[in-house]
């Protein structure tokens, strides 16, 4: 019996039949039966311990909890990261066939200053179109200065490159309809009863 | 052995030593034969029954969490394929009865003297004889408790009961064998 163990039972009156059995004599196994079961055992697949048991002594092994601790930490970074960088921009992520502008080392001189430039993708999806431009504040509403390419999907694009900043811009069509770019982010009222699209960079 | 030099064992068996697994085998022999044989009241399966045990044991070792004594862990094992004999051969089990719940014939034995006496005079023959007619669920857990040493949370824990669940086993089967050694004395019961 362990210590401490007898003041948990309060059997009054048992005592002495608790004794009794206490004292029963223990029965001894004929000679040679462990050696036998020994020898069965022998015999049999090993054991193994099961998949949950080595999984989590895996996981209490000192390297891996460093490890989880330094993804843990490395993950907190990544997401902080990523919460800035939303932050720190106006626009969110762009929908496909949206003007979409993309960090670049590049630099733009203009009136002697030199400013960062940043690429913008233009896409615009018309298949039936002969011809597709950007006009746009930045190009001073001049078609032939920005022309669309046509893709085999019938989507038109150009890329330029643009000192950050906030532009308006439209699609001209075939030289005479202008579109608004359907997946622009914000609109603004250019006071003739049409709505450009605004790039922001 | 000690319970540090049986988890090392075990260890090993479990990382591809399964010859290791051979001291424990000789260390737990002689306990789980003396429960057997008093869970199958001496029954000849009890050699059958202890390497019944050690086999499940085995098989299931990569299951076996610590939390418990890996002694204890094979004590309710053994226990459970106790059971397990005992309802195959039930039949051959009904012509020894366990007692009734309640109104066993017993004789009025009161204060510290006359209980010793009573013990005194139980001979060990008739101490098994009444234990062996007791329900195996209360004989498990008398037997658990004062001839494995094993305490009243490992008794439950083997048992799948609770604590107080394994007590009240314990509490009522003590008082059964009284019962029963009592009427024994009175001449009462054969």
């Amino acid at each position: 019996m362990k210590p401490g163990d007898r003041p948990q039972e309060d059997f009054d009156g048992l005592r002495g039949v608790e004794d009794t059995l206490r004292g029963l004599r223990r029965e001894v196994p004929p000679e040679g039966l462990a050696a036998g079961i020994a020898s069965r055992l022998a015999q049999l697949p090993s054991p193994r311990r099961s998949a949950w048991r080595e999984l989590w002594e895996a996981l209490q092994r000192p390297q891996v909890v460093w490890a989880y601790r330094l993804a843990t930490f490395l993950v907190l970074v990544g997401i902080m990261a990523g919460v800035w960088r939303v932050a720190s921009r106006k626009d969110a992520v762009p929908a496909p066939g949206q003007a979409t502008p993309a960090a670049s080392p590049a630099a733009l001189q203009t009136g002697g200053a030199i400013r960062p430039s940043i690429p913008a993708t233009f896409t615009f999806y018309s298949p039936k179109a002969q011809s597709v431009c950007v006009v746009s504040t930045f190009n001073d509403w001049d078609c032939a200065r920005t022309p669309m390419t046509r893709g085999k999907d019938g989507t038109w694009s150009v890329q330029v490159s643009l000192p950050q900043g906030k532009y308006e811009y439209m699609f001209l069509v075939d030289g005479s309809r202008y579109e608004t770019d359907p997946n622009a982010m914000e609109l603004r009222q250019d006071g003739m009863g049409n709505e450009n699209a605004v790039l922001r960079l | 052995m000690e319970e540090r030099e049986v988890e090392a064992l075990l260890e090993r068996v479990l990382d591809g030593e399964p010859d290791r697994f051979a001291p424990i085998v000789e260390a737990y022999t002689p306990a789980l034969f003396n429960l057997a044989y008093k869970m199958l009241n001496g029954s000849s399966e009890t050699t059958d029954v202890v390497q019944e045990t050690f086999f499940r044991a085995y098989r299931d070792l990569g299951r076996f969490d610590g939390r418990t004594r890996f002694y204890s862990w094979l004590c309710g094992i053994c226990v459970n394929v106790c059971y397990d004999t005992g309802k195959r051969r039930r039949r051959a089990w009904d012509r020894e009865q366990p007692l009734p719940e309640e109104g066993a014939e017993a004789i009025a034995v009161h204060g510290p003297d006359a209980e010793a006496s009573l013990m005194a005079a139980q001979d060990e023959a008739g101490v098994r004889r009444c234990l062996g007619r007791l329900p195996e669920t209360l004989r498990a857990a008398l037997l658990l408790r004062y001839q494995e040493d094993l305490s009243l949370q490992e008794v439950a824990d083997q048992l799948c009961i609770g604590l107080s669940a394994a007590k009240m086993r314990v509490q009522r089967g003590l008082g059964l064998m009284k019962e029963c050694m009592s009427a024994r004395l009175a001449g009462g019961v054969p």
